[in-house]
């Protein structure tokens, strides 16, 4: 079956062994959006309805307009603030700081240097500084607010931000920066003018990156927010309780909090796997 | 090329943002961390009274510890040949240049995009005992004509084969579920590097295709099947999410993890220093794993 060419036999059955697979991964999805649809009575039920019965739009009026935990549009635009902040901050100082370490304006030994303090975040339990943020939050009062959340998104997302720049910068073939600082461009306006616009497809690709780490991140969040600041993944959580599961709320939230996530990774898709392994695989 | 000492002061201007950042938010943190796991400090006041090891010695006294430990390497062997083995498999059976290749390479990885907290909510459904596959299980089973006498308690099962909780199971598949397609695309990126010559060599040598990939191409893999057990290994040691939302600690801390104690002894019962203790030894534990990969890493760049 590992063959170039295939029997019949042997194509219809990589295809039944690839749908099964498809039809496992796919389940969970499947099940997050009908649970969305069903009222929370009908999740309960004996045996489990597969197509929803009575489908009903209640759980998306009631979280969006309705709900007792307050109005959720607060917390969509939370998650939407916060996001947002953290991409473009970390863009902006990553890829200044990328530029700088991927070309030989400083020295061998504290360019790897900083690669080597850069890399080795990523591997950090970001729980181990969860208090001495808490705690510097709280003095200045930046608890359950965006600044305090994005300070510490931006902390985590800048290292895998230069790290990937900087693949992309070393990527440009170098005499056209050459070319331009003999035609009187300094390092600002080459930076700018020509390694920027030249980098755009990178560009988008980290910020995916950053889009799907702070919009999905849950530990800090729920520990440096408490309402004001809420995101999205601290709400979710917020609805299991020992008493009852709002099953239906919580997944029609699922659903509305993962409708972006699939849309812009499907865009990062080639370069999502390069962008998780962080220079441990060559490709 | 001679830079200016101007162009030298914004050199060292545009990476200032990101070294005071990453130095104080990340070392500075840290270190501090270190500080409050040496001290005293209990309740809500700031008390950095030296105590030397004292909180990491109770915590390795701690049974709830012990437990957590214990689950959390069970957890991770699990996840890591589930995640390694699925993920070479599905590899090689894409690999095979089937019509409609991108969509099922797509579908594979969509759970890695998805958020933790969402698919634990799920999970949290498939596997609850009063409904999801239990219920499936018992009409299953009725319908071939047995009753069911044991019921499955799944995350809220409390046996266990020695020190390993069989409620780690759907936490396992959980994760599992979320990184099965990512070290697919790994192993998928891999073969397709593999020159077509090597293959092609092989078989004119009479090797039949299993032999081939016995022997030619898996051997070739290795340093992917290491990347992916350090990545998944460090991902799987810091585990918070998923677990936390899916089951919590669990009763009797069968579902527990450092990550669990960690934030409640440090959030719910406000014991800073013990807290602080406890996220060191997962940074110590990450460390372990993951020192061959930075080596490793280091040495390809620059």
């Amino acid at each position: 079956m590992f063959g170039l060419t295939k029997s019949t036999v042997e194509k219809v059955l990589l295809y039944i062994i690839c749908t099964i697979v498809i039809i496992v991964v796919i389940f969970p999805l499947y099940w997050l959006i009908i649970t969305s649809l069903k009222y929370d009575i009908d999740s309960y039920v004996y045996p489990p309805q597969f197509f929803p019965v009575n489908i009903t739009f209640k759980n998306y009026i009631d979280i969006l307009f309705l709900a007792q935990e307050g109005n959720l549009v607060k917390y969509f635009l939370n998650s939407l603030i916060i996001t947002i902040s953290t991409i473009f901050l970390s863009l902006l100082f990553g890829s200044m700081a990328a530029y700088s370490l991927s070309k030989h304006y400083l020295s061998i030994m504290f360019r790897r240097m900083m690669l080597a303090l850069v890399l080795v975040i990523r591997i950090f339990p970001p729980i181990t500084t969860a208090i001495p943020y808490y705690i510097i939050l709280s003095k200045f009062r930046l608890v359950d607010t965006h600044i305090g959340l994005i300070i510490s998104y931006v902390s985590f997302s800048l290292p895998f931000t230069i790290w990937l720049m900087i693949g992309f910068f070393q990527s440009l073939p170098a005499e056209i920066e050459k070319a331009a600082t003999i035609d009187g461009c300094n390092f600002w306006q080459r930076f700018i003018k020509i390694v920027i616009p030249l980098s755009l497809p990178g560009l988008a690709v980290t910020a995916i990156f950053g889009f799907l780490y702070s919009w999905n991140e849950f530990m800090l969040a729920s520990i440096l927010t408490s309402e004001n600041a809420k995101t999205l993944p601290v709400v979710i959580a917020g609805f299991i309780s020992d008493k009852y599961l709002f099953w239906g709320k919580m997944t029609a939230l699922g659903v509305l909090m993962t409708i972006p996530v699939i849309i812009f990774s499907s865009f990062a898709q080639r370069n999502i796997v390069k962008g998780l392994t962080f220079g441990a695989v060559k490709e | 090329m001679k830079q200016s000492r101007k162009e030298r002061t914004i050199v060292i201007l545009t990476i200032t943002p990101s070294v005071v950042a990453v130095g104080v938010f990340v070392y500075g943190f840290i270190a501090w961390s270190i500080r409050v796991s040496l001290s005293d400090w209990i309740g809500i006041r700031p008390d950095y009274t030296f105590a030397g090891l004292k909180n990491f010695i109770s915590l390795f006294k701690s049974v709830r510890f012990l437990i957590d430990i214990y689950n959390n390497i069970f957890f991770t062997i699990l996840f890591l040949a589930i995640c390694v083995g699925g993920g070479l498999f599905l590899a090689i059976l894409l690999d095979q240049f089937i019509k409609g290749e991108g969509i099922f390479r797509t579908v594979y990885l969509f759970p890695l995009a998805i958020s933790p907290v969402v698919s634990a909510v799920v999970w949290k459904w498939i596997f609850s005992p009063k409904v999801g596959v239990n219920v499936l299980l018992t009409n299953l089973l009725s319908k071939i004509g047995i009753e069911r006498t044991v019921e499955f308690g799944w995350y809220t099962s409390t046996a266990s084969f020695g020190p390993f909780n069989i409620a780690l199971i759907p936490i396992i598949i959980a994760a599992s579920w979320g990184f099965v397609g990512y070290v697919m695309a790994m192993y998928l990126a891999a073969l397709r590097g593999i020159p077509a010559e090597l293959k092609e060599a092989a078989r004119v040598d009479g090797a039949s295709e299993f032999k081939i990939y016995m022997k030619v191409i898996l051997p070739l893999l290795k340093p992917i099947t290491l990347s992916a057990l350090i990545i998944l290994g460090h991902i799987s040691l810091k585990m918070f999410d998923l677990v936390y939302v899916m089951t919590g600690r669990g009763p009797g801390f069968v579902t527990d993890f450092p990550s669990i104690f960690m934030y409640e002894t440090t959030f719910a019962a406000n014991k800073f220093s013990q807290g602080a203790a406890i996220s060191l030894v997962m940074l110590l534990m990450v460390a372990v794993v993951i020192i061959p990969y930075l080596t490793m890493s280091l040495r390809r760049e620059t």
